[in-house]
């Protein structure tokens, strides 16, 4: 007999106690969310959960700073209480951030730096390169990432995660609640987020005396090793491979495709299976190949380099695309050192209209503006795929603020057939993601101007004017209920990110060509 | 140097560069030679030689200008702010016993009036032109400016002329000030700092820019100025300068930080964007002694200016010395001659040392080396648990530890630090403050405000601080008990106060703040209740807003700006109408000849393209025209004469006055009879705000359809705009909202104006017209700045065109003449909009000589405008302006002729398709 996980348990990661994404791995990112966002969520709930609680109640407010696990109180403060070496550990690097930054790089304007070197405090000394920014005159700094992994501040007996089952579709928002066991049966497991167990485990097929060793490793006795065994099921039969040509879009701004052979996975975020009342054909875990040699990634957020799907599926992955990120800036840590610490092991990182050969199909990563507030982050890059006599581009939530990039980039790559867009033409606040790694936070009227927008219907309608595409799609808006564990938008026919993309499908249908918005999951060719 | 001389100097030594610039006009400095020059000349003829001459008025070029003649003029410049009570302006004119006033505005008109004390209006002076010969005052006071007594009454600083070269000189020197350079006036007149901004821009020949007041507050108006168009230079208080937004302090090349001590939070700041200087200097020493450039934050205030030293005097052995602590005395020609007014023990401050004048500060200083680090004021020292403590000190200290401003204000035996709330508690905000600072130097505690106020100087107005916290509440008008209450749990939540009409989230609170205030709400008013008040608040909380939906009313919307315009208009329009009768009933007209009695005409923009041709088809008629322009001058006649070739005797009976002549008849009630009204006048200009529209042609119209009810007119034409709309409805907040530039839609608002005339019996007319051409050889200069034809002619070059919406429409300038005069000769035809003739694209395309495949999308098509280099950005800004709209619907053909193809010469027949419906 061989044992698989059960389709409908979910494994989330966990890290410092909070729902595991990019900017929790790198240490200093980690020490500003916990100092600036998570420590004022649990104050705040500890002294008066009953806030929280009306909060949550109320759909205009879902996003904000609420723990939606409140009638946990004693849990929670428990928690936290045990937890206040890691975040002194944390502080001490979080206080050595701000110390660079508002005490040590303000007193230099233009000459020579090489005295911060010797006044570095010791949670960075020999962990930064200092230099002065465009101006000649504001200094500024980066972290040497990898002597940041390697340092105390980053800690994998931190990481774990959790197994619980799930029930139905709609996830609930999950970064703003610390993640303990607040069920019977959920279970929480220590373990770093990088182990072969893990990969063992979501392979499938194991054996029972593999089951055994797992759950000794994972250190689970008794009724917690009874409630473990219980995520497990005998191994279904292995289904015949598929092999034609597919292209297939799979829920948000996650798309399919085979080629030749070649298989290929974007912005991977997939749904889970074995629940009643789940929305029916829906691509889940159970839909993918066996293997997938290409994973591209578009950029750092949260929605389209989901932590949780990435680690369930990383034994099928051969080779991750990602952008060239070089900043390693507190707002753009390395995109490349987050995946490798997360376990991928082939890792390639690819720059503005930079052409790679993959398998049957070429890969061409394009120059992605907006959506990221204004921020200094490189992080990002739209990919342009060509199977064979077609090509593909997926835009992600690019935005065309310079009206002449697409028109540009058209005139180098020639004629594209097929377009995915994002359109929610207005995101989030920047703060609302980058909020807590500002020296200083923005005032509201700045912070608001600047959006995580994509593209409207004015700056979509110009792209595909630019590239004059057969098709159409419009996806990443966060339509599917599982992207509820990290994202919250409140649609109705109003909203603007639904009228504009209503107009730009009607737009693409006047000139007599393909378009549409897509949701939950469409077979686009085959 | 004596100051006229200086100035005469400056303007002779630039010259033709520009000197002055506010939106919409600049003055060379030899134009302010000539006026200033005219200006002084008017004063001098009212105000005897060596008296005082009080120029009330700020914030505008007008008042600059008003300050220069002042300064030129054989009286004594003495600047006093417009903003003044109405007792303490008296007791000003009486301690300054001025000899004539100048008011920038018609209020202070009627408080100098009541002060008893010889006044001009400068609206009535207008801007002469006459040169007149001038005498050397020979007062030596160069200026007066009044300072705050410390009895309340006001008290005046009589300034030599003695340091205004050193000061000039040293400007220029230290702040690197170069021909060409853009200056900033901020400074209110009333305040010293505006005689540097102004005599060191002049003295440097580089440009001083007064931005106009387009927003509720001055300094709203000039962040928003210097957002938009930077400046070379600003002399700011750091308090100001801590108010500007952002994207406005970016664009500032040059900071002279003054008025102020300058704390290391400000510098932080402005070092990122900025070159930065600080100055110090107080009125008494010609407003600056020293300056000097900062790279990093010390509180060094340079080295004296030349002709000035420094002492420092030890009040305990009475020495004075050249180096070390104590209070800067400084000595030199440029100490002030002394105080006029106040309390006679406060002149002892002016004593002479050496044989030379010196000033005794009251400023603690260190001088070392020659340089002086400002330390604070002497009676900011104060004396806790046994140390001296320095206020001004600790302020600066915290100011940049908090990264906010902070002000240390003594209630008595109480230091209280006041700031503005932020969110956190006074208790958090204490212990913070107490763990930086030595119990002796702590505040007693902590007070919240919602802003620091400034006083008219821009500096901080402690007084006003210090009263406000005095009185304790922070004045909320909350006698309403249950805005009492949510007030309260308002005020628990953020820790202070807010305003009842602000958000919280604009007060410095967090959606955490806000669901915190809900739960506490709810436990008054009820769960369900004020979820669904929440819910209609959409989530931003304002308490009076919350208070209105708790009670199921609906929150009143916030205007928007076509109605905050529109109320403004009806206000006034209800104003004219209740004038309008009067005007006719009580002005007096003059008996005319019989033969031309009831025959006048009068008709404004005869030097405009329209208002031109409305005059050459009037003279052969030989009716009597009253022409009235914006110069007031003949010029305008010989203009016309060469324009279009009539004889001078053509002219016998036209005569030409000004708006100002007109303003001045119809408020004495008392000029010619008119027959009727044709009003072309208008500056067009679609780029324009509509602020400056509202100030400039708007407020001409008004003065015209006064003058037309006064003169007893028996009809009026306005040329209105076919931008305007299609369809004549009553004006309303709406029908100026779906007009879309400002031009447009302040003929709208002009056409409102006329219509009351109606209610006097006046026939009115308005004419709302296309695009007029037909000019003729003399006309051609018009077209220079004209959109339209300017665009063909680009299309022409560019070998594009851009995709037009809809029609051109268009009309002849003879046509349009003659329907305009045939509605003042009582042949009226009722307001219309007049189009004689459309353009399609294929017609365009054909006098371009371009063809189908030439046409762009509008947007490519001026970014190929843009990258050519061959067009005049406004021009190009003004046809985006003009081509914003959806374009003239309906095709038109009420001429023959080919209006365009004359204009352009180009053969007569253009492929046409469908024009004629």
């Amino acid at each position: 007999m061989r044992y698989s996980l059960r389709q409908d348990i979910a494994v989330e990661p966990v890290i410092a106690g909070w729902y595991g994404w990019s900017y929790l791995l790198p240490p200093q990112t980690l020490a500003r969310f916990v100092r600036n966002r998570f420590t004022s969520i649990i104050d705040s709930y500890l002294s008066d959960p009953q806030v929280h609680a009306t909060a949550v109640r109320q759909r205009k407010m879902h996003g904000g700073p609420w723990v939606h696990a409140y009638e946990h109180y004693d849990r929670i403060a428990s928690w936290y209480q045990a937890a206040a070496p890691q975040r002194e550990r944390l502080g001490e690097l979080f206080d050595a951030i701000r110390q660079v930054e508002e005490e040590i790089l303000p007193r230099y304007h233009g000459e020579c730096l090489d005295p911060v070197y010797q006044e570095l405090p010791s949670a960075l000394a020999g962990r930064l390169e200092v230099f002065y920014g465009r101006d000649n005159r504001t200094a500024d700094y980066r972290f040497i990432e990898p002597l940041m992994y390697a340092s105390e501040y980053y800690d994998e007996t931190w990481q774990q995660v959790r197994f619980g089952p799930v029930t139905r579709d709609a996830r609930e928002f999950a970064l703003t609640t610390p993640m303990l066991e607040y069920t019977p049966d959920q279970l929480l497991v220590d373990v770093p987020l990088n182990s072969p167990l893990l990969d063992l485990i979501f392979r499938g097929g194991l054996t029972e005396a593999e089951l055994a060793d797992v759950t000794a490793r994972f250190g689970l006795t008794d009724q917690r090793a009874e409630l473990f065994a219980s995520y497990f099921e005998p191994a279904p039969q292995p289904t015949g491979t598929a092999t034609g040509d597919v292209l297939e879009y799979v829920g948000h701004a996650c798309v399919f495709a085979r080629h030749d052979g070649t298989t290929f996975l974007v912005d991977p975020v997939l749904s889970y299976g074995g629940y009643p009342g789940g929305a029916e054909h829906r691509f889940t875990f159970a839909d993918l190949p066996e293997r997938i040699d290409y994973l591209l990634i578009t950029h750092n957020h949260q929605d389209h380099m989901l932590f949780e799907t990435l680690i369930r599926i990383r034994h099928r992955v051969g080779t991750v695309l990602i952008p060239k990120s070089s900043n390693a800036s507190l707002v753009d840590p390395g995109l490349g050192g987050i995946l490798r610490r997360l376990g991928f092991s082939h890792v390639v990182e690819v720059d503005d209209l930079d052409t790679l050969d993959c398998g049957s199909a070429q890969v061409v990563a394009l120059p992605f503006l907006g959506e990221h507030g204004d921020l200094r982050i490189r992080s990002k890059t739209g990919w342009l795929i060509r199977f064979g006599e077609r090509s593909v581009l997926f835009a992600a939530d690019s935005t065309n603020i310079a009206p002449t990039m697409y028109a540009k980039v058209a005139e180098v790559i020639g004629r594209v057939d097929t377009v995915f867009i994002g359109m929610e033409s207005i995101g989030a606040a920047a703060s609302w993601i980058y909020g807590p790694l500002y020296g200083t936070p923005l005032d509201r009227r700045t912070d608001q101007s600047r959006r995580l927008n994509g593209s409207n219907f004015q700056q979509a309608k110009d792209i595909v004017d630019a590239l004059d595409p057969d098709e159409v799609y419009v996806y990443a808006m966060g339509l599917e209920p599982w992207l509820g564990v990290v994202m919250a938008i409140d649609y109705d026919e109003n909203h603007p990110a639904i009228v504009d993309s209503d107009l730009l499908v009607k737009h693409v249908r006047d000139k007599g060509r393909t378009a549409d918005r897509l949701q939950l999951r469409r077979t686009l060719r085959r | 140097m004596q100051l006229s001389d200086l100035l005469t100097d400056i303007f002779r030594r630039h010259h033709e560069r520009p000197a002055l610039r506010t939106a919409g006009r600049a003055w060379t400095y030899a134009e302010l030679d000539r006026l200033t020059n005219a200006l002084a000349g008017r004063i001098d003829r009212e105000c005897a030689p060596g008296r005082r001459v009080l120029v009330v008025g700020e914030h505008s070029a007008e008042a600059v200008i008003w300050a220069l003649a002042a300064m030129r003029s054989g009286a004594v410049h003495t600047p006093m702010s417009p903003g003044l009570p109405v007792d303490r302006f008296e007791d000003s004119v009486r301690v300054a016993q001025a000899g004539l006033v100048v008011c920038l505005d018609r209020e202070s008109l009627v408080r100098a009036d009541k002060a008893g004390v010889p006044a001009l209006y400068s609206g009535d002076v207008g801007w002469p032109t006459e040169v007149t010969e001038r005498r050397p005052s020979g007062s030596p006071v160069a200026y007066s400016i009044f300072t705050s007594g410390s009895t309340g009454v006001p008290k005046l600083v009589d300034v030599g002329h003695g340091g205004l070269l050193n000061l000039c000189r040293s400007l220029r020197r230290l702040l690197d000030i170069t021909p060409g350079e853009q200056v900033l006036q901020f400074a209110s007149l009333s305040f010293d700092a505006s005689i540097s901004e102004i005599l060191g821009t002049l003295y440097a020949g580089a440009t001083l820019v007064v931005p106009v007041r387009d927003q509720a507050s001055w300094l709203g108006s000039v962040s928003r100025h210097l957002a938009e168009h930077g400046c070379d230079l600003a002399m700011l208080s750091p308090s100001v300068y801590a108010r500007l937004d952002d994207a406005a302090r970016r664009r500032i090349r040059k900071i002279e930080f003054c008025g102020e001590a300058l704390g290391k939070a400000e510098f932080d700041r402005a070092i990122q964007h900025s070159r930065v200087f600080n100055a110090y200097g107080p009125t008494e020493a010609t407003v600056c002694f020293s300056l000097a450039e900062l790279t990093s934050f010390t509180p060094a205030i340079g080295t004296p200016i030349d002709g000035f030293r420094a002492l420092v005097h030890d009040p305990e052995t009475g020495d004075h010395s050249t180096s070390g602590t104590g209070e800067l005395v400084i000595v030199g020609e440029g100490v002030a001659l002394g105080y006029v007014g106040g309390r006679a023990e406060e002149q002892r401050v002016f004593r002479t040392l050496d044989g030379e004048r010196a000033y005794y500060t009251g400023d603690r200083v260190t001088l070392h080396d020659g340089t002086l680090s400002y330390l604070g004021r002497i009676d900011e020292q104060v004396k806790r648990l046994g140390h001296r403590v320095n206020l001004a000190h600790v302020e600066s200290h915290l100011s940049a530890r908090l990264d906010r401003e902070v002000a240390l204000v003594r209630l008595g035996e109480e230091v209280v630090l006041v700031t503005t709330a932020d969110g956190a508690t006074e208790e958090a905000l204490m212990a913070r403050v107490r763990s930086w600072l030595p119990a002796w130097e702590a505040p007693d505690r902590i007070a919240f405000v919602d802003t620091l106020p400034l006083a008219t100087s821009g500096k901080l107005d402690k007084n006003a601080l210090r009263e406000r916290i005095a009185a304790g509440s922070g004045g909320a008008s909350a006698n309403d008990p249950e805005l009492r209450q949510v007030l309260d749990v308002v005020t628990t939540v953020l820790g202070h106060q807010i305003d009842p009409n602000t958000s919280i989230f604009d007060a410095g609170g967090s959606s955490l703040a806000m669901i915190q205030i809900q739960v506490k709400l709810s436990q008054i008013y009820g769960e369900q209740a004020v979820e669904a008040a929440f819910a209609a608040l959409d989530y931003d909380f304002v308490v009076v807003d919350f208070l209105r939906h708790l009670h199921g009313a609906d929150v009143v919307r916030r205007e928007s700006p076509a109605e905050t315009v529109f109320r403004q208009v009806e206000t006034e329009l209800a104003a004219l109408r209740a004038e309008l009768p009067l005007l006719r009933r009580e002005t007096r007209r003059a008996t005319q000849a019989p033969d031309q009695a009831g025959r006048t005409v009068l008709l404004t923009g005869v030097s405009g393209f329209i208002g031109g041709h409305v005059l050459d088809q009037l003279l052969p008629t030989g009716r009597p025209v009253l022409v009235v322009s914006t110069t007031g001058s003949d010029r305008v006649l010989a203009e016309h004469r060469a324009r279009f070739g009539h004889d001078a005797a053509d002219y016998d009976l036209v005569r030409v006055i000004g708006y100002g002549d007109l303003e001045r008849w119809v408020d004495q009630r008392e000029g010619p009879a008119l027959d009727g009204v044709a009003h072309c006048g208008y500056q067009v200009n679609h780029l324009l705000p509509l602020d400056s529209q509202m100030a400039g042609s708007v407020r001409n119209t008004v003065l015209v359809v006064r003058a037309a009810a006064a003169f007893g007119a028996r009809s009026f034409a306005f040329l209105s705009a076919a931008s305007a709309g299609e369809h004549f409805e009553p004006l309303s907040a709406a029908a100026l909202g779906a007009v879309a530039d400002p031009y447009s839609r302040s003929k709208l608002i002009c056409e409102g104006y006329v219509n009351a005339l109606a209610d006097v019996g006046c026939a009115v007319d308005c004419y709302r017209a296309g695009l007029v051409y037909g000019h003729q050889d003399g006309d051609r200069s018009y077209l220079k700045d004209d959109w339209f034809t300017g665009l063909i002619a680009l299309a022409r070059r560019l070998r594009a065109m851009p995709r037009l919406e809809g029609y051109v429409p268009v009309c002849d300038v003879r046509e349009l003449s003659r329907t305009l005069l045939a509605a003042i000769d009582g042949r009226s035809s009722g307001s219309a909009v007049v189009v004689h003739r459309t353009y399609e694209l294929a017609e365009l395309l054909h006098h371009a000589g371009l063809s189908p495949t030439d046409v762009l999308p509008p947007a490519e098509w001026f970014e190929l405008a843009r990258g050519s280099g061959q067009a005049h950005l406004p021009l190009l800004a003004a046809m985006q302006s003009a081509l914003g709209g959806r374009g003239w619907r309906t095709p038109q053909r009420e001429v023959d002729h080919d209006i365009l193809g004359t204009l352009f010469g180009t053969p007569q027949e253009a492929p046409r398709a469908g024009a004629r419906a």
